[in-house]
């Protein structure tokens, strides 16, 4: 073994800008083993520092601008000596006593090493650890720390020596393999050149070693942005280090892998992206994003970095290869980062032992409730709509003429919010699709609409139950007033005249209503702890979730889409919640965004129909799913929850019977104004009256007002529907109830606590049979009038007119029925049944559609003459039937005066009679061609077919002198047809249809509906609410703090 | 504290006066969905007539000539302003006027009876007819149109509705006859309400009676006016008051109910009916009423509700069969006919026809024929029937303007008569009602 002493060369570069420098100087006095040369490189400016006496330095200006540039400027001044070790220091770095002498005497034992590194410690607490050897990742770039962040150095490391990397910070390096590498690489910023210069020294022949014992402080200003003044932490640098991991990656991948690494790239910042989404770090999904981009920028040093490496590596990669991290280490280190993560939060959050036992005694009380709860959901879900359960299971639909037919394919749904052109009727453009994409989850399950609307509404009493039970949890830990709160909000009367009408969006906005409090609750931090012991909550302080914000936001835009009525009204509500709820009212604040994304087409109607006058209104009140009108009932009934349908109690006359209808809403009101008086839980209460007073007047407003207008595709005007102000109000009225209930149980003490307990327990028994009775009222035979909604079988029209839709021509049905009143009825089909759920066009209050410009569309004006003649046996209907696209009639079953008048029409030919109606096709006038939607009619010859698909159409023209393609729907210019990729200009049509003037012979015909504005709010709306779902992911981003 | 009052007093004010607001809210109500009534001419469907007579029993030869029920002596004419064709045993016309005449000189049937041909309906009453002992009731469905009809009758009788209907399917361009005695037995005064799908039926009945061995009239029941609260019956009684033995009825019916006042017209005016003045009719029953004074002349029901009503004349002659003396019978049906604002038109079936014209107020009647000559004029006062004798022969087709109720009356030297009414000869337009509305599965 060689002692021959070793020089060192102590460099201490800094920029002025870490407050440490003095310290630094102060820690190399304290060495036992000084370094032989100390130097100082002042760059960018900085001033020279006060050096300690007991220290020599020599003091440089550089003008270099990267770190390797001021060390070479130093070395480039003073000739090299034989075993020269270059001790590299940042103005950061302090080493300990004796790191120095323990470094020195490692070189001196390993000669072949080219760098020697000391531990990393904390600055301020030098037990724990920084940083003890790195690896980077056998595949891709990610680098691997060898040792956990924070942990205690207990020693336990010691026996550690040749690792791929250490940190050059505080390290020796030797000055010859220094200047044979030419410093450190380019193009990593800072971040990764300790671990790219050591993989060199490898690959070159030489070792790396790691000296435990040599203990290095630490302050990591860069990492933690603290260089440039930036208060993010350790997310200040992310992006840079983690471009600077793949730029390692690229610089050690064999050429070939190198394209394969910068896709990988890509997908992983995408993938990262969307956790950082979910993690509600939105400044981190920019740095995410940026990454690859970054690395493409420093493509001129990548090459130069891949060229320099190659040229210094004399060894096979395999020497490298056992101290690169494998996947199964990788899995390791992640696994023990997540485990003490948690760990520590446990730790953090562990109660004592008594109030271990309190909170256990807590869940036991709250699962029972809570099963309480689900199984009265059920029941009172069988109770009053048993009946449809059995029917939906075995495969029929429910519908009724509000509701239409629930069996139709997901694509319509689809269809319907990516083109923005409604099928219903004759079709029209669009305002927005929220609704049909509302639906189209339930429509892509399994079993598809007729199913999950069906259990929808079978079961939405008991998932109401169940979402009011977790949405009172945040407001009181009692399980008895939590099960009345839940049984309240599931069986209130609005709700249940909703699910028998088949209101869907009133329904689902019942649903969601809890959701949102709840997750408006959680994300302030407002919602309740577990009392344990003396009326303490458990735990103490409650944060505020960002993740419940989100999701707040989530159901916001729910509730928006399902029943647009509530946007305006619940966005004032949150912006007054929002001034209550300190630090995080921007929280709050911001939650209306996605609704407002989601719902902009409808304001931007809005304001240009007022803004503050009836029309707006209108636009705002709009209902898009299933529309009906109800009865009108006083504004005080309405908060008692009247509906206007009540049934016909045994014994009682009719004022009694509306007075049992009142009965469950008279003892909410009571309980809230109980919570009122008793000053408890004060801001719940008076925000829930707020909620309450704003639901009261929108339901007021909405059933005085007439917002569906008739569209003649079947829709007869309507008022609005009270029952989403009404639940609104109701959640008010709840909300202070249960919150004033809230330890209530608990307080007082001594005769007075016996007394306030009795009386509790009697109101609350008096609440319970209400809730009973309630069940028991409405689910009496004599409930008038019966629901609308109805199970019947799953097809609706006879197969051969299905079929004929399903085909390229897609010609549409007209159907006929006659009512005892021989009033026929009729109706244009596109689907299997008049389809509603896709939601329907907005219109002005007068009756236009919104999305048209508020110009009347084209429809045929004399459909009903049409059908009055085919009911007469009359001739002549079928030129208007097939220019608007209906080939196939079909008369309802039992309506034999109308198969009659049919049969005698020669010009429709007879399909087929089944028991879902007889069938006739319509003959296009003077041509053989079956009718279709869309059709080229030529200047002379017959007409041509053109294949449909959804708003797609296709087809070829032959020998044809010009002529023009016509489509059976309203003209509007947002349809485009080209002509083998020449597009067509619209022209007039007779009728007001679609029409292109085409002047070719022969060639490919493409159309389409293409709405620009729609397109583009349908993609906001879409990232906004795909981000707002990512987000309301309840990842606890808190375990990411430490690490990173 | 001051704040928490404060601050709860306005919580409550809030709701108080959410309340309070929401009642001044203006109220819209939603329009009612609309239902379009539409008025379309139907497709023009041929007139049809039920064709001969039939012997309800059959041809039955009893070796004596007097005794068969059958006869060799019928004379069958038919009368159109078109072409015919043939619908089984009856015949369609594509003329907008057509008629049929037969006389049945012996047998069973012997009688005068000729019909006027009529348009399918699709919903139409019959009143006349009985299926007691002696009497038969042939319910004759002609279908001139391309498709099968589905016909449902529901009759009514003295006790009122029977209460299974009868579902007739008739097949494109047949006819179906129908011995209602087969079905609806011991009904002493019969009413159909024919209701039909696709495009109607014509709708006859064959009444014919016979007291024991001797004929006691046949005649077609045709089709009476829809119900109505004012219906005249041109027709009642026999030309020839002297005539012994005469005797008329007026058949009524109400299928809601209904208070009726009938009033007997002749030559002169309205005069006194007994009795008659203030009737009450049961829902769905057939009420009888005998016409007290019997001379040629009209009747009128006027009703609080809609009726139905039809009249009979019963009118002796000599029996050729039987002993000297012994009285046969024919009738007459003349269905009741409500004010029409159209002109009707109707076929001779006789030359130099006699028509009885009823008006409702004073009119100067002119009839014309078929090339718009005006072949007879007369003044009629108001509420009073007319005789009136018209310059013109079998085939001609005679119409008269709006504004009276007639018929033709045949009566022959040997003691038949029969009456044929008039037709729209304009095809009346068809009310609709429709409306769009969803179409979705009933359970």
């Amino acid at each position: 073994m060689n002692s021959a002493r070793l020089i060192v060369r102590a460099i201490v570069v800094t920029d002025g800008r870490a407050g440490q420098l003095p310290a630094v100087l102060a820690s190399l006095a304290k060495q036992e083993v000084r370094p032989d040369i100390v130097h100082v490189v002042l760059v960018g400016g900085a001033i020279a520092p006060l050096i300690p006496t007991e220290l020599s330095v020599d003091v440089i200006e550089s003008d270099a601008t990267t770190y390797s540039a001021a060390i070479d400027g130093v070395l480039a001044a003073f000739p090299s000596h034989s075993r020269e070790y270059l001790w590299l220091l940042h103005d950061d770095t302090a080493p300990l006593p004796g790191a120095l002498s323990a470094l020195s005497a490692t070189a001196r034992k390993r000669r072949q090493a080219a760098v020697v590194g000391g531990a990393h410690v904390r600055w301020d607490d030098t037990s724990k650890l920084v940083n003890l050897g790195t690896s980077v990742s056998r595949f891709g770039g990610r680098r691997v720390t060898m040792v956990e962040n924070d942990d205690i150095n207990q020693g336990q490391y010691d026996a550690r020596d040749d690792v791929l990397a250490v940190s050059l910070a505080g390290a020796l390096v030797r000055r010859d393999v220094w200047a044979e590498f030419g410093g450190l690489d380019a193009g990593f910023n800072g971040f990764g050149e300790s671990a790219q210069y050591c993989r060199r020294a490898w690959m070159a022949g030489y070792d790396v070693v790691i000296v435990p014992t040599a203990k290095i402080r630490h302050s990591q200003e860069s990492l933690y942005g603290r260089r440039t003044g930036s208060t993010r932490g350790h997310h200040a640098s992310y992006s840079n280090r983690r471009t600077s991991e793949w730029f390692h990656a690229c610089v050690w991948a064999r050429w070939w892998v190198v394209p394969l690494l910068v896709l990988w790239m890509f997908v992983s910042s995408l993938g990262r992206a969307a956790v950082r989404i979910a993690q509600n770090q939105p400044r981190m999904v920019g740095a995410e994003i940026s990454v690859p981009w970054r690395l493409l920028g420093r493509t001129p040093q990548l090459v130069a970095a891949r060229r320099t490496s190659q040229s210094t590596s004399r060894v096979k990669r395999s020497v490298v290869r056992p101290l690169l991290a494998s996947p199964l280490a990788i899995f390791a280190t992640l696994r023990a980062r997540e485990m003490g993560a948690y760990e520590r939060a446990r730790a953090a959050a562990t109660p004592t032992d008594i109030v271990r036992a309190d909170l256990d005694a807590a869940r036991r009380r709250r699962l029972r409730g809570l099963f309480a709860v689900m199984a009265l959901g059920i029941v009172a879900s069988v109770v009053l709509f048993g009946t449809w359960i059995p029917s939906v299971v075995a495969g029929s639909q429910l519908s009724s003429r509000a509701l239409g037919v629930t069996e139709f394919g997901w694509h319509d749904l689809w269809q319907r919010t990516f083109s923005g052109w409604s099928d219903q009727g004759f079709g029209a453009p669009t305002l927005d699709g929220t609704f049909a994409a509302l639906l189209t989850p339930l429509g892509a399950m399994p079993g598809g609409t007729r199913l999950w609307i069906g259990l929808l509404l079978c079961f939405a009493v008991a998932l109401a139950t169940a979402s009011a039970w977790f949405a009172a949890g945040a407001a009181t830990r009692s399980a008895t007033v939590r099960v009345l709160v839940a049984l309240a909000y599931g069986v209130w009367p609005f709700y249940l005249q909703a699910i028998g009408d088949g209101r869907i969006g009133a329904v689902i906005t019942h649903l969601a209503l809890p959701w949102f409090v709840f997750a408006v609750v959680r994300a302030v931090g407002w919602h309740r702890g577990e009392l344990v012991g003396d009326s303490e909550e458990f735990p103490k302080r409650r944060r505020g979730s960002a993740s419940a914000g989100v999701g707040a936001a989530v159901m916001m835009a729910v509730i928006a889409v399902a029943t647009p009525v509530l946007l305006v009204p619940l966005t004032l509500l949150v912006l007054v919640t929002g001034a209550f709820a300190g630090r995080n009212r921007w929280r709050v604040w911001a939650m209306p965004f996605p609704a407002l994304v989601a719902s902009g087409p409808a304001i931007i109607a809005a304001w240009q129909a007022g803004p503050f006058n009836g029309a707006a209104w209108h636009v705002l009140a709009r209902e898009p799913g299933p529309s009906l009108v109800s009865p009108l009932t006083r504004p005080w009934e309405l908060l008692l929850g009247f509906t206007g349908f009540y049934t016909d109690v045994p014994g009682l006359d009719d004022s009694g019977d509306r007075s049992v209808a009142m009965v469950l809403g008279a003892i909410v009101v009571a309980a809230a104004l109980v919570a009122l008086v008793s000053r408890r839980a004060t801001l719940a209460v008076r925000l829930g009256f707020l909620v309450a007073a704003v639901g009261l007047v929108v339901a007021a407003a909405a059933q005085r007002s007439v917002v569906t207008l008739a569209d003649g595709a079947g829709q007869a005007d309507a008022n609005g529907w009270a029952g989403a102000g009404s639940s609104l109000a109701l959640i008010g009225l709840l909300m202070a109830a249960a919150a004033a209930s809230h330890g209530a149980w608990r307080a007082g003490k001594g005769k007075s606590r016996a007394l306030r307990r009795t009386a509790s327990a009697v109101a609350l028994a008096v609440a319970g049979l209400v809730l009973v009775g309630q069940v028991g009222v409405s689910s009496w035979p004599s409930q008038a009038p019966q629901p609308e909604v109805s199970a019947a079988r799953a097809d609706v029209l006879p197969l051969v007119a299905g079929l004929q839709q399903t085909a390229t021509a897609q010609p549409r049905v007209l159907t006929l029925s006659m009512n005892a009143d021989s009033v026929v009825s009729y109706s244009v089909l596109t689907d299997d049944g008049s389809v509603w759920l896709t939601g329907r066009p907005a219109r002005s209050s007068t009756g236009e559609v919104l999305a048209a410009g508020g110009e009347p569309l084209a429809s045929p004006q004399s459909l009903s003459d049409a059908v009055a003649t085919l009911v007469g046996g009359g001739a002549g209907a079928d030129v208007e039937l097939a220019a608007w696209g209906i080939g196939v009639i079909t008369v309802a079953p039992d309506s034999p005066r109308l198969e009659g008048a049919l049969a005698q029409i020669t010009d429709l030919q007879l399909m087929g009679v089944s028991t879902r109606g007889t069938s006739y096709a319509v003959a296009r006038p003077g041509s053989d061609v079956p009718v279709s939607r869309a059709w080229f009619e030529p200047a002379d010859g017959d007409v041509q077919m053109l294949d449909t698909y959804g708003t797609l159409s296709h087809g070829d023209i032959t020998n044809a002198q010009g002529g023009r393609v016509v489509v059976a729907v309203p003209a509007d210019p947002r349809w485009q047809a080209s002509l083998d990729g020449v597009s067509l200009a619209q022209v007039a049509d007779d009728y007001g249809r679609l029409a292109f003037a085409v002047e070719a012979d022969a060639g490919t015909i493409d159309l389409d509906y293409d709405d620009g504005d729609y397109s583009r709010w349908w993609w906001a709306a879409a990232i906004v609410v795909a981000w707002s779902l990512l987000g309301s992911i309840p990842l606890n981003d808190r375990r990411y703090r430490a690490v990173r | 504290m001051i704040v928490k009052i404060l601050t709860g007093l306005l919580a409550a004010g809030a709701l108080a006066g959410a309340v309070v607001v929401a009642d001044q809210l203006p109220i819209h109500e939603p329009a009612p969905a609309t239902v379009d009534h539409l008025a379309i001419a139907p497709l023009q469907q041929a007139v049809a007539c039920p064709g001969h007579l039939e012997i309800p029993v059959g041809d039955i030869s009893s070796g004596d000539a007097d005794l068969d029920s059958g006869s060799d002596d019928v004379q069958f004419e038919t009368f159109t302003s078109g072409s015919n064709t043939k619908v089984d045993s009856g015949f369609a016309s594509d003329g907008p006027v057509a008629a049929s005449i037969e006389r049945v000189g012996g047998g069973d049937i012997a009688g005068l009876a000729a019909v006027t041909c009529v348009r399918p309906s699709m919903d139409q009453w019959l009143v006349g007819g009985a299926t007691t002992l002696g009497a038969s009731a042939r319910l004759v469905l002609t279908n001139p149109a391309e498709a099968p009809v589905e016909v449902e009758v529901v009759s009514y009788g003295p006790i009122g509705q029977e209460e299974e209907p009868m579902v007739i399917v008739v097949g494109p361009e047949s006819q179906r006859s129908v011995l209602l005695e087969g079905t609806i037995p011991e009904n002493p005064a019969l009413t159909l309400h024919v209701v039909s799908n696709g495009t109607g039926i014509v709708a006859n009945v064959q009444d014919s009676r016979l007291d024991g061995f001797e004929p006691a009239g046949t005649d077609w029941v045709t089709r009476a006016a829809d119900p109505g609260t004012s219906i005249v019956i041109p027709a009642v009684g026999p030309s020839d008051p002297s005539v012994e033995g005469a005797s008329a009825s007026v058949s009524l019916l109400a299928p809601e109910g209904a208070n009726v006042s009938l009033a007997l017209v002749t030559d002169d005016g309205t005069s006194e009916w007994p009795g008659a003045s203030e009737l009450n009719l049961e829902p769905g029953v057939v009420t009888v009423i005998q016409v007290p004074k019997l001379s040629a002349g009209a009747v009128e029901v006027r009703s609080d509700a809609p009726v139905v009503a039809a009249g009979v004349s019963r009118l002796p002659r000599e029996s050729q069969t039987g002993r000297d003396g012994s009285i046969a019978f024919d009738t007459m049906w003349v269905a009741g006919q409500s004010a029409s604002d159209a002109p009707h038109s109707l076929v001779a079936v006789t030359d130099s026809p006699e028509l009885s014209v009823y008006a409702r107020e004073e009119i100067s009647l002119r009839v014309t024929n078929q090339d718009g000559e005006v072949v007879a004029t007369q003044d009629i006062p108001a509420r009073t029937v007319q005789r009136v004798s018209v310059d013109a022969s079998a085939g001609d087709v005679l119409t008269v303007g709006a504004g009276v109720e007639w018929v033709q009356v045949v009566s022959t030297d040997d003691g038949f008569v029969t009456a044929v009414a008039p037709s729209d000869s304009e095809v009346a337009d068809l009310d609709v009602a429709v409306r769009v509305d969803g179409y979705v599965p009933v359970p």
